[in-house]
């Protein structure tokens, strides 16, 4: 069954048809959130309203892109408003840190079932990553959000464009300033790259 | 390090930070707030928010217009008082409508309000004192008149009398002599 059809049902009343909808689209709205806020209970709480809102503006979706677009794009500005009400710094960084150690940890599992576990490699890699994710934060947030989402690998340039709010290549050129920016950041502190 | 490894590494590290899934319960939740959260609380609100409003708008009326009725009241009782003291019989009257045995009374307290209101750049003439009024005298010499004879009666000359015209009377024929 696609999404027009589960739509139309969720438009009837159907509960079910409407939680079908949730489980095909959860991902990728949860990382289009995830993508804007970097904290994983944040991302889950916008997500999780970015569905409600769908539901409740159901009535309101023309068709004119395709419910996963139109979904997305209810995430992303909830996200972003989400964001702007998170003034509270430590916020951001309990949730950073969090998320850092997640990763780490995830890092060492990786590291750990890898072939070669070279410890100086392992320490090297780490601290690469290490680097990227600060390079990363540090992007401006219009370059950081299109990178990130479309590091999600659930997206593509067009979706990305239609969920932001911004012509294709726009896009284009945020995702490739931003890895120039990042390149640039990485080459600062020691890693060289050549040709 | 290549570009094409740095590159990599970047992919990674950036999949990585937006890697991740929602509970297993996810949908459950989902679910559960549509159903039971209330739906559209504000238009709930709208009712209580319009009472509110024609409330406040009430008693701003009725706060405006007792102040203007105590105020009429205070200038028709400050009229009255006047009134009475010149000997008339005191008006009574429940609205503050202007009577004509009182109309001077009553406007001469706006005319003190006018006086003293503020007259926004408008020149007020000076009130004159009697310094203004002492001009220098003018230096002609004093007309005399004589007095009249106390029975200085006028003398009239009477005229001549004038000797009577003879008249002959027209005849029945009409001929004249």
């Amino acid at each position: 069954m696609d999404d027009a059809e589960l739509v139309s049902r969720a438009r009837g009343g159907d509960a079910a048809a409407f939680g079908a909808l949730v489980d095909r689209h959860r991902h990728a709205v949860y990382r289009a959130a995830l993508a804007v806020l970097r904290s994983h209970a944040d991302a889950e709480d916008a997500a999780q309203e970015a569905f409600v809102k769908a539901y409740r503006q159901l009535r309101g979706f023309r068709g004119d892109s395709s419910f996963k677009t139109w979904l997305l794009t209810i995430a992303w500005r909830e996200a972003i408003n989400r964001r702007r009400a998170l003034k509270s710094i430590w916020r951001h960084v309990i949730a950073d840190r969090g998320l850092r150690m997640a990763d780490s940890s995830d890092d060492r599992a990786i590291d750990v079932a890898a072939a070669d576990p070279d410890p100086e490699q392992m320490a090297h890699d780490n601290q690469l990553r290490r680097h990227i994710t600060e390079a990363i934060d540090a992007l401006t947030p219009k370059l950081r959000d299109v990178f990130l989402l479309a590091q999600t690998g659930e997206h593509t340039y067009d979706e990305i464009g239609a969920i932001v709010g911004a012509p294709l290549g726009t896009v284009k050129w945020r995702i490739f300033e931003a890895r120039r920016v990042v390149r640039e950041y990485l080459r600062q502190r020691g890693y060289a790259h050549a040709g | 390090m290549l570009d094409n490894e740095l590159d990599r590494a970047i992919d990674d590290a950036a999949r990585e930070m937006t890697a991740g899934g929602p509970g297993g319960d996810f949908r459950a939740r989902v679910i559960a707030r549509i159903e039971n959260a209330p739906r559209r609380r504000w238009t709930r609100a709208i009712p209580a928010v319009a009472a509110a409003a024609a409330v406040a708008i009430v008693a701003t009326v009725t706060s405006h217009r007792s102040a203007v009725i105590s105020h009429r009241s205070a200038v028709t009782s400050q009229s009255q008082q006047s009134t009475v003291a010149h000997g008339q019989t005191p008006v009574v009257e429940t609205r503050p409508t202007p009577q004509p045995t009182n109309v001077a009374q009553a406007f001469r307290p706006a005319a003190a309000d006018l006086r003293s209101r503020p007259t926004s750049g408008r020149q007020t003439p000076r009130p004159l004192t009697p310094s203004d009024l002492d001009n220098a005298p003018i230096d002609v010499p004093q007309i005399t008149v004589d007095p009249l004879p106390p029975d200085g009666s006028l003398d009239v000359t009477p005229l001549e009398t004038i000797a009577p015209i003879a008249v002959t009377p027209i005849d029945a024929q009409g001929d004249r002599p």
